[in-house]
């Protein structure tokens, strides 16, 4: 069986989201910051009339807040009702994966364990497959 | 076939929300045709359609209760409430199977049971399924129906889902318009670009404005499923109440309605079984044995009340104060201290009730602390009025719409705010001299005219950072939550007013309780709705006590305010001056060019009305002039001054001035001495015409080409403020006779002569030189002043 993934660069390693949950990919607009909220949160964008909730993907895994810089690439999910940019370096492609590509052995290093559900085998190279919920949950699990 | 099916249950179930009403008015007039034929009609179109989609146990009830009907049509029968009972519990069973028939779960087939109950009214001969005579009533109701459907507006149903995206799509629409206007007003503006522009901007506006309309219904269906309601409630409890319903025309949004269902109802059940008395209790009282409830629905501005108004036995507050202690809610020295307001309120403590004994209706304590929840989860608030033994009356009080609320935004650090309108009760400066700010052990205290709140910054709040900002002081803000205790918020600067549609916001950013949702101003950037609730909460202030404090310590500052209230203001000489606030109308800023020196005095035209103008000499070249409306009741004049400064409150003694005519005397205004402006001096000089009061009608009696009287008396007295007339049908009821010369009609005592000469006529005879003018208008007012 074959999903569709979208390949995408956060804090330089090679990542993959799947492709149903992707609305699309844009360049942010001005970025107004959300006090006294979680640090995951970079704060809010207008997408057309919708506000977002935009997260630092970087800020998830190193824990260093990424400066959240007008035009800065997010690519818009919808998780549970709302929609969130998640922060990217640079998106690659979309590319089918298949089921016998993904590697059961392989686990990601600690700090991408929280986020990642899985890895595949890409074209040659290793992925690894975010888990879009365990993006917007916050980073209070991560500080254990 | 699915499309049909989807169609009779939407319109089956809309025509059943509409008829709950109208069986139990028919239950009250039997003999109102009207009601039958359209109770009658609903049956008959379930009828037809069941027959026609194959629902059979549908077709069969339906098809009963069409019998009983037409029996009570034909008047063989008479309807009473066990007849509408059993054909309501028929109906209720059709629109139990229509859900069922949309949700798929099975209905436990007893049909036969209520079936049999409602034919066992019919007169045995009359019970023949199929009777001939349905193929007639069949063609009657057709064109029965006709006729009424001709009046009505023409609708068409369209799914939620569509709406939703014709309203965001428009919302698009007016972000992409001031996008545009933006851009249009940095690249220059061109006549003709502008002029398309701004038709551009008017649909929109008017687009939005239609789709809001949309998302409103007819408060009516909300009230349609009461009288039912009552009515069941009233059987079980074996009480007689009238239900009187006024406003089901208002509008409101779509899902307020269903917001409002089950606080509404509860707080309906509560009055039928507590409020009202039985027959018994309520002639001892000298009551109607009949008990009422009224529900008015009302806009007022963007908000929408009820009131559900009862006239049962009110809530005695000794026993309500009595479950409250022994529920621990608080301490009877605690009770002995709140004000009558805050007791009443206690019957929102989750557990409280006062009945006696629990009925199946009401009276197990869940309840008041539920509706008050829900009210305030939509943004209302309730408000009870007692009158122990003569009822109670419940206000609710609730936005519009629930997506868009009156909003200020407002600035902290760098960034914007919005805040819900109707939780701010008052915005002042801080440098305003009725506020102190008090240090208590390093918390904060602001004391607003001798009233202390707790007090933060907004930025500390919010952990940001301040910015300093020259030149402008900061804002406080009094706000009071729907939860806890009235609080003063700190901010930057109050931005704007406005319109803020409420979005959602994600679960992370809701986590911390300061904020409400998300919206997107015209600006296009994200703005956080601040959440008043959660700002006390934040604050930290203990919110029980904390709201019983303040109510017993804002008694004694209320009677303050009823003191009367001055504003402070530069007049035009440059000195500050304070008038009494009651005279004035409204603030006014008009064009210098409106201002002009004509016909004696300044005058101000405003709406193409001349009004007179005071203190002010000359009218400015050019630029915009302040002006305070002054009014007496009945005339108006204008004030111009230099600025408007500040309202206060006149506390201390008013020290008598050396010109009374001109002050009232010196008060103390922030602790300066100014003149308090006396109104008087302003009114007397007015103008008359609109005094209210008619004029004396001068009779004139000369001739019809009578040249001195007609074009220089008749202007004068005119002038005077006398009214003229040359009809000798006007003689009788004149004020005044005015003749020229010769001395006939002297016995009439209003009669005045004048003469052509200096010198006294002959004769006797009283009379003046009609170019005396002074003379002449004393002695009319000495003939007017005779005559009173």
């Amino acid at each position: 069986m074959h999903s569709l993934y979208l390949i995408a660069h956060v804090n330089g390693s090679c990542i993959a989201i799947e492709s149903d949950l992707i609305e699309s990919i844009v360049h942010v607009p001005d970025v107004v910051p959300v006090p006294t909220c979680d640090r995951s949160v970079a704060g809010l964008f207008a997408l057309r009339s919708r506000v977002l909730t935009l997260i630092d993907t970087q800020f998830l895994i190193t824990g260093v807040p990424q400066q959240a810089k007008k035009g800065a690439l997010a690519v818009i999910v919808d998780i549970a009702g709302h929609q969130y940019g998640l922060l990217v370096d640079k998106v690659e492609d979309v590319i089918p994966v298949a089921g016998e590509q993904f590697e059961n052995n392989i686990r990601p290093s600690h700090e991408w364990e929280r986020l990642v559900s899985r890895t595949a085998s890409v074209n040659d190279r290793l992925v690894m497959i975010l888990d879009t919920s365990a993006l917007v949950g916050g980073q209070t699990a991560m500080a254990a | 076939m699915d499309d049909l099916l989807e169609d009779f249950i939407a319109e089956t179930r809309e025509t059943l929300e509409a008829l709950i009403s109208q069986l139990v008015e028919w239950e009250r007039n039997p003999q109102d045709r009207e009601l039958l034929d359209s109770v009658f009609r609903f049956v008959h179109t379930v009828k037809g359609s069941c027959g026609f989609l194959d629902l059979p146990r549908l077709l069969r009830l339906s098809h009963a209760a069409e019998d009983v009907l037409s029996s009570a049509r034909s008047e063989t029968l008479l309807a009473s409430t066990d007849l509408v009972s059993a054909v309501l519990a028929v109906i209720d069973r059709i629109s139990t199977l229509t859900d069922a028939l949309e949700s798929g779960d099975a209905v436990y087939d007893d049909d036969a049971d209520l079936i049999d109950a409602m034919l066992a009214f019919l007169p045995s001969e009359a019970v023949e399924p199929g009777d001939v005579q349905s193929l007639n009533e069949f063609i009657e109701e057709i064109e029965h129906e006709e006729r009424i459907s001709k009046g009505k507006a023409r609708t068409v149903r369209v799914s939620l889902a569509l709406v939703d995206k014709l309203m965001s799509g428009v919302s698009d629409m007016v972000l992409a318009r001031n996008e545009v206007s933006r851009q249009l007003r940095k690249a220059g503006l061109n006549a003709e670009v502008e002029h398309s522009f701004a038709r551009l901007s008017a649909s929109v506006a008017e687009m939005r404005d239609a789709v809001g309309m949309m998302r409103m219904q007819n408060i009516d269906r909300l009230f349609s499923s009461l009288p039912r309601l009552l009515r069941d409630i009233s059987i079980e409890l074996g009480k007689e109440i009238e239900l009187h319903i006024e406003g089901s025309e208002v509008e409101v949004d779509r899902e307020m309605v269903e917001a409002l269902r089950d606080p509404l109802s509860h707080i309906l059940r509560n009055a039928a079984d507590h409020g009202i008395e039985n027959a018994a209790e309520r002639r001892a009282a000298g009551k109607n044995p009949v008990g009422n409830i009224r529900i008015v629905a009302r806009q007022s501005g963007n908000q929408i009340l009820i009131e559900v108004i009862d006239d049962g036995r009110g809530i005695n507050l000794e026993k309500l104060g009595m479950r409250a202690i022994a529920l621990k809610a608080v301490t009877a020295a605690e009770w002995s201290k709140m004000s009558e307001r805050s007791q009443l309120h206690t019957i929102f403590t989750p557990g409280l009730s006062t009945a006696d004994q629990v009925t199946s209706i009401s009276g197990r304590g869940v309840g008041m602390d539920v509706v008050r929840t829900n009210l305030q989860n939509i943004g209302g608030t309730i408000e009870l009025e007692n009158a122990e033994g003569r009822g109670l009356k419940m206000t609710l009080r609730l936005p519009l719409t629930l997506s868009i609320i009156a909003g200020l935004s407002v600035r902290a650090g760098d960034q914007l705010f919005g805040i819900s309108r109707s939780s701010v009760v008052e915005i002042l400066s801080i440098s305003n001299a009725n506020v102190r700010i008090e240090d208590l052990g390093g918390m904060r205290v602001a004391s607003i005219r001798g009233e202390r709140f707790p007090f933060k910054s907004l930025e500390s709040l919010l952990g940001i950072d301040e910015v300093a900002t020259t030149g402008s002081s900061r804002t406080l803000i009094v706000m009071r939550p729907a939860i806890g205790a009235t609080f003063v918020l700190d901010v930057a600067g109050v931005i704007d007013n406005e319109e803020l549609v409420v979005k959602p916001g994600a679960p992370l950013v809701m986590a911390s309780g300061l904020f409400a949702g998300t919206s997107l101003p015209d600006n296009g950037r994200p703005m956080l709705l601040l959440d008043a609730s959660g700002l006390a909460a934040a604050i930290g202030v203990d919110m029980v006590e904390q709201s019983d404090q303040r109510e017993s310590a804002s008694m004694p500052s209320e009677k303050i305010q009823k003191r009367p209230s001055a504003l402070l203001f530069v007049a035009m000489d440059g000195r500050k001056r304070a008038i009494r606030l009651s005279a004035i109308d409204r603030m006014e800023d008009v064009e210098a060019s409106q201002i002009q020196y004509i016909g004696g005095k300044m005058r101000v035209c405003i709406d193409g009305a001349l009004s007179d103008l005071a203190d002010i000499d000359s009218a400015p070249a050019g630029g915009l002039v302040k002006l305070l409306k002054l009014t007496d009741g009945q005339t108006s004049v204008y004030l111009a001054v230099e600025d408007v400064l500040d309202i206060f409150t006149i506390d201390a003694e008013i020290v008598p001035s050396a010109f009374p005519h001109y002050h009232e005397g010196v008060i103390d205004a922030f602790g300066e001495p100014v003149e308090l402006v006396n109104i008087f001096q302003y009114f007397e000089m007015s103008d008359t015409r609109h005094s209210g009061h008619s004029a004396p009608l001068c009779y004139l009696d000369c001739a019809d080409d009578a040249y001195w009287e007609r074009s220089i008396l008749a202007p004068l007295l005119i002038a005077s403020g006398y009214e003229v007339s040359f009809d000798s049908k006007d003689q009788p009821h004149a004020a005044v006779v005015l003749h020229r010369d010769d001395g006939q009609a002297a016995g009439d005592s209003r009669s005045l002569h004048l003469r052509d000469s200096t010198h006294v006529l002959p004769g006797g005879v009283s009379s003046i030189y009609r170019y005396d003018r002074v003379g002449l208008i004393s002695a009319i007012e000495e003939k007017l002043a005779g005559r009173a």
